[in-house]
């Protein structure tokens, strides 16, 4: 085990208005049975060790103390109810490296529940003094990542690297604890439901449970997903660096009156590719490749500076000729830029209008989400309307309360509805890309046309002025051509060191891309290493062995595996709790969990060594069975660990067992909460 | 003609499946209950509404731009502010839902308050909505502002 936890004391302290009321106790290495009667208050002390780590997420979702009334409202003395004025939690913990902390924190009173204050030293058990205190919040956002966290505190307390995992938005997430624990601590009224555990899934992690066991475990496979969650994550920094280099690259050519084409949207190996990216620069009314039109520039301007200046007689003629072709292009291209400012326009409003759209899908999804919680919350509260039944006749209802008929028309479910909207926000956001390229292309085609123009205009004024020099006067026009093509070479020239630029930039990232790429497809999906076999073949031993001795009879436990891929309990490929009977169940959830403390005892994991069971006998699993969890638990713990099991079993059933065993036995005569 | 920068292209599977009819979030029932319930326990005095005015909450949480004008209305006074409310036939039905669900009872005539099993549901709800969602807001700002007394001038107003 790398990690370690232990549970050394827990105190509840309840403030009311006639004195103090509460409990302490002490736990130990080994078996811990606490056990009181019924409905006195255990549940509220198990509760409290969850509270005390911050950790009650686990057990619901709601923002909530999850505590009876004795902590939270009013306190049955067996004279009567007495109002609950204050009450905190505070809970001592050990571990590995044997550090000790006491964590504090309200229920009722002063300070905010979502406050946990984190004391060094053994406050409950030692005594010590409360000295320096850390302030850390729980339950809040982000408290798994930054260092005021309390489950960022925790984590690091225990000896938890905590992975990034894929999460189904699609970026990574810690792998919170509210999902490790389920593995290490079954909670009263939903840990029995299924056998490796009740998992959160609101934290949208992908395969919760069996990120939760690749981690406790160690599970090689666990160091490859979070390489995987990592590259992932490198591989989409660098396609938005790669888009941002290409996008920057073409507004700065755009500028120059170059046009860009074939750049992908993504980084792409080879690079550059056989037909690669191309520089387009308009040279005599055409877009033409950038190096033939440098090539083209650089001769006419060589040939222009190799001769005397001609006079203006000298060039009339053919200054009045190119008057004449320039004045009638200038009117077909005037033409042209009206279709292009309205094929601009279009594009413009087309991407706003787009963008309309996809915002009230976006918002009409955001809605959807909240709906989803309300149905939740309908169904927790047993609305009859959650389950699309009327609440006054019973009669089925249909999911819309529109006036008009829809008996005759099937609506689309809740689920069907939010999948729609994705569809629909999908193919408004593919349409957003094609708008936006196609207004890209016309402000592109614009900023050509209008620079082209400019110069055609100032052509057309030195030429017009020519035409009325006197003929011993330099040719205004070839002058000012040579000056133009001196303009043009060296925005042709300032194009192609920006392409150059770019393009040593694209080519690194493809060759980043390529190679974390490569590393992505190498790591196998599946695939366990040695180790991860010979850990999983341990588990599945003890597992049987425990099964067998809790008696679980419903199959023959030696036809049970730990699955190879979800590393969940199953028969013939199977889930196994579809074949097991209620008590079975709980048979196979104890079995299951003593065989992770068990192999954790022996190989290299990340177990806390600690493991809890609230009233383990449910569903009357039978005397003999529970004997058996008791005597199993205590050998579990000789060679390591500390299980705590609290109970309300009849006391003349479980005095005998504990006789046999070696535990450190909690008895409550009465109520677990009790005066002071 | 320039050629495209970036031009995406569809390399999607096309799927052809019988769909029923899509239904928008406002009108489904579980959606209304909260919303009914939000605006009798945030926006109503003593939990309890007509269930005209209902209507008109409804109407006037449905977009920023209505709780403008009901806002403005109310504090303009009587018909200082053009408003044209359309009213859905849905509010009906949900208080109907809702007392049948136990959550609010009426009150003799048109009246309608929430119970208290519907007031921890109403609160529940308003934890559970996200912080942006338009009901939220507009609640929010709207308050117990809109009276039943209001509610009588607006009548009048009609």
């Amino acid at each position: 085990m790398s990690g370690g936890l232990r549970y050394r004391a827990c105190r509840l302290r309840v403030q009311t208005q006639k004195g103090e009321y509460g409990t302490e106790v002490e736990f130990r290495e080994g078996l811990n049975v606490v056990w009181a009667d019924n409905s006195m208050g255990k549940s509220t002390l198990m509760n409290a060790l969850l509270f005390g780590l911050g950790l009650e997420g686990m057990i619901t979702a709601k923002h909530i103390v999850p505590f009876a009334h004795v902590m939270t409202d009013r306190l049955d003395t067996g004279d009567g109810e007495v109002a609950v004025v204050a009450s905190e939690v505070l809970l001592e913990i050990e571990n590995g490296r044997g550090d000790v902390v006491t964590t504090k924190r309200t229920v009722v009173g002063d300070d905010d529940h979502r406050l946990v204050r984190v004391y060094d030293g053994a406050l409950l058990t030692a005594g010590a003094r409360p000295g320096q205190s850390r302030s850390l919040y729980a339950r809040m956002a982000h408290s798994a990542r930054r260092e005021a966290g309390m489950q960022h505190f925790l984590a690091q307390f225990i000896g938890w690297r905590i992975p990034e995992v894929a999460t189904f938005r699609g970026d990574p997430a810690p792998l919170y604890l509210e999902t490790i624990f389920p593995l290490l601590f079954v909670e009263q009224k939903h840990g029995w439901g299924a056998i490796a555990g009740s998992f959160p899934t609101r934290f949208g992690i992908r395969d919760t449970a069996q990120r939760a066991f690749e981690f406790l475990m160690a599970l090689d496979s666990t160091a490859l997903q979070a390489r995987r969650a990592e590259l992932e994550m490198q591989l989409r920094e660098l396609a938005s660096e790669w888009k941002g280099s290409a996008l920057a690259l073409s507004a700065a050519l755009a500028s120059g009156g170059g046009q860009l084409t074939g750049v992908p949207g993504a980084p792409e190996h080879p690079w550059p590719p056989v037909v690669g990216p191309v520089v387009r620069f308009p040279h005599k009314g055409e877009l033409v490749p950038l190096p033939l039109a440098i090539e083209q520039l650089e001769a006419e301007l060589t040939e222009l500076e190799s001769g005397p200046v001609a006079t203006a007689g000298q060039a009339r003629a053919e200054a009045l000729a190119e008057l004449g072709r320039l004045q009638e292009q200038l009117v077909a291209r005037e033409r042209a830029l009206g279709t292009a400012v309205r094929h601009h326009a279009a594009a413009e409003s087309s991407v706003l209008s787009v963008e309309r759209q996809l915002k009230e899908v976006v918002r009409g999804l955001a809605r959807a989400d909240d709906a989803r919680k309300l149905e939740r919350l309908a169904h927790e509260r047993d609305l009859r309307t959650s389950s699309g039944a009327c609440p006054t006749c019973g009669q089925a209802v249909t999911e819309s309360l529109m006036v008009v008929d829809l008996a005759q028309f099937e609506a689309l479910s809740l689920d069907d509805e939010v999948k729609g909207l994705n569809d629909r926000k999908k193919m408004l956001e593919f349409l957003l890309q094609a708008a936006r390229a196609d207004l890209g292309e016309a402000d592109q085609e614009m900023a050509a046309m209008r620079e082209e123009d400019a110069a055609l205009r100032r052509r057309i004024r030195v030429l017009k002025a020519e035409s009325l020099d006197v003929d011993a006067a330099p040719s205004a026009s070839r002058v000012q051509r040579r000056v133009e093509l001196v303009r043009q070479l060296g925005q042709a020239r300032e194009c192609r060191r920006q392409f150059d630029e770019v393009s040593n930039v694209l080519e690194r990232l493809a060759g980043q891309h390529a190679t974390l790429s490569g590393e992505l497809k190498r790591i196998p999906s599946d695939t366990l290493s040695e180790q991860d076999r010979a850990k999983l073949a341990q588990i599945e031993a003890r597992f049987i062995d425990g099964c067998r001795a809790f008696g679980l009879s419903s199959l023959d436990p030696a036809e049970l595996e730990i699955s190879r891929t979800s590393f969940q309990p199953e028969h013939e490929g199977f889930d196994l709790q579809f074949d097991l009977s209620a008590s079975d169940t709980i048979r196979a959830n104890w079995a299951y969990k003593l065989a992770l403390l068990d192999v954790a005892n022996r190989a290299t994991t990340n177990h806390a060594g600690a493991l809890v069971f609230d009233e383990p006998r449910q569903q009357s699993a039978s005397k003999t069975s529970f004997s058996a969890l008791i005597r199993r638990s205590e050998v579990v713990c000789r060679t390591g660990g500390q299980v705590i099991i609290a109970t309300s079993e009849a006391w003349d059933n479980l005095a005998p067992t504990l006789e046999e065993t070696l535990c450190h036995l909690v008895k409550f005569e009465g109520r677990v909460v009790t005066r002071r | 003609m320039a050629e495209p920068v970036e031009r995406p292209s569809i390399d999607a599977e096309v799927e052809f499946s019988d769909r029923g009819i899509s239904v928008p979030i406002e009108y489904r029932p579980v959606w209304m209950l909260g919303a009914m319930s939000v605006l009798l326990w945030k926006c109503s005095h003593g939990a309890k509404s007509s269930v005209e005015r209902l209507e008109v909450l409804d109407w006037a949480v449905a977009s920023t731009r209505n709780t403008d004008l009901l806002l403005g209305h109310l504090r303009a006074g009587d018909s200082e502010v053009a408003m044209r409310l359309s009213v859905r036939g849905t509010v009906r039905r949900a208080v109907a839902v809702l007392v049948g669900e136990g959550l609010a009872e009426r009150q003799g005539g048109t009246r309608v308050a929430l119970t208290s099993e519907g007031k921890k549901w109403a609160k529940d709800v308003w934890e559970a909505l996200s912080p942006r969602d338009l009901l939220r807001v507009n609640a929010e700002r709207i308050q117990k502002s809109f009276t039943e007394g209001a509610m009588t001038s607006l009548r009048r107003i009609r």
